[in-house]
């Protein structure tokens, strides 16, 4: 902040977003140390002669804040600067009213929806810090993202937590954040995720894919209607799925790769009318689609570029990945967790 | 790794990252493990999606896989 003059009249420095000292007076002004709660609310600030300058004491939410000096900084609450004449705590995102022990406005993040249905805390788009402000601190008032007592703001999204959260009570999802109980029974933090805008997924992409491929079996062989695709698909299917019966002592895996096999022949078919390689493309991912059943969820490879390599089905047992036909050595790999079967089909 | 299906571990990667996840599949044929991420030492390394997408790990990217207590 300056003065009139230019001057630095007041400063203010952080650390790891940890409010730490304030530099106030102008020119002849002199630096004041911050000893905050465990949540970064300021309860006392010191002088550079180790003195004490003032003290200041507040509510749960912030409210009823009084200080033993004229302040020397507008940051209180967990380090939020209060704004004067209004009272109310910036956030940045929104501004909190410790009063209301709420914000003034809902969570940006919650606009299309409850993000987190399965923590009930969240569904008040107003509440401050999953209405638990003794033990959390929101950072930014945005994204349904709090902070823990050391300090950790991450946020992650609520995919599977509801399974995931009652078959593990060691394990709480906080305001996006997940605690893991250790054996002396605190919760200690873990990482964070992100959740954002979707893309295209497997929808047109898969069809380009799979169609792809389909065009690459139907013509690649100069064979007569539908060999090609036989070749590739059911001559895989008689190769690979025979490895995925040896792998099975139930021998379900031949089951599977018979209907695998019989829905190739039908694509075969629809292939073998050379005019039908658009159609192709359907039957091609209806094949794969078939085999995934509904509801299957794309798969992201964690590193590299992170383009989508296939689809897990719902149930996760059946798992389909694929590579484009511009690749070196492209492929469909369809896979069953229950039977053990395995179709690698080339092309 | 099979022995991890299903279960929720911590992979710890070569490359530093500690992710927590919930093991979905694992392939030894593809050499990959599918997961539903949970959490990460560094999560801009993951694109946003509103379909949550599940992530494939290749094995040899994993260093070693930490397993974490179930439900009791």
């Amino acid at each position: 902040m300056l003065n009139a003059a230019g001057g630095w009249n007041r400063v203010e420095t952080f650390a790891g977003e940890r409010h730490i000292a304030t530099y106030s007076g102008g020119p002849a002004g002199t630096t004041y140390f911050i000893h905050a709660d465990w949540l970064g609310t300021e309860r006392a600030r010191t002088t550079v002669a180790a003195t004490t300058y003032e003290t200041c004491t507040s509510l749960p939410f912030g409210d009823n804040l009084q200080c033993s000096n004229a302040d020397v900084s507008p940051l209180h609450f967990t380090g939020k600067e209060r704004d004067a004449e209004s009272g109310l705590d910036n956030f940045r995102v929104r501004y909190d009213s410790s009063n209301f022990g709420r914000f003034l406005s809902p969570d940006p993040n919650n606009a299309g929806g409850f993000e987190h249905q399965d923590d009930p805390q969240s569904w008040n788009g107003y509440s401050y810090a999953r209405n638990n402000p003794l033990i959390y601190r929101d950072p930014n008032g945005e994204s349904y993202t709090i902070c823990d007592t050391t300090n950790h703001c991450q946020s992650i999204t609520d995919v599977g937590f509801g399974d995931y959260l009652q078959r593990n009570p060691n394990v709480e999802l906080i305001n996006n954040q997940i605690y893991i109980k250790d054996d002396n029974g605190n919760f200690q933090l873990e990482g964070s995720y992100k959740a954002g805008p979707s893309d295209d997924s497997i929808g047109p992409e898969g069809n380009d894919i799979l169609g792809g491929a389909l065009i690459g079996l139907a013509s690649g062989g100069a064979v007569a209607a539908g060999e090609g695709l036989i070749d590739g698909l059911a001559g895989s299917a008689g190769r690979e799925a025979v490895k995925g019966a040896a792998t099975s002592a139930a021998g379900t895996a031949v089951d599977e790769a018979a209907e695998i096999s019989t829905l190739a022949a039908k694509a075969a078919t629809t292939v073998g009318n050379q005019s039908a390689v658009a159609s192709s493309r359907d039957v091609a991912l209806k094949a794969a689609q078939e085999f995934l059943g509904p509801g299957a969820t794309p798969i992201r490879a964690a590193r590299g570029a992170g383009d989508i390599i296939g689809e897990i089905s719902a149930d996760g047992q059946r798992v389909m990945r694929y590579t484009s036909i511009d690749k070196a050595s492209p492929y469909i790999n369809l896979e069953n967790k229950l039977t053990g079967g395995n179709l690698h089909i080339r092309f | 790794m099979k022995e991890n299906d299903h279960r929720l571990v911590r992979l710890h990667l070569h490359d530093g990252e500690v992710a927590t996840v919930k093991v979905l599949f694992v392939s030894e044929p593809e050499q990959d493990v599918i997961v539903d991420l949970i959490s990460s030492t560094n999560i801009d390394r993951y694109e946003k999606s509103d379909v949550q997408p599940k992530f494939q790990f290749r094995f040899e990217d994993i260093a070693w896989v930490e397993s974490l207590p179930e439900a009791k």
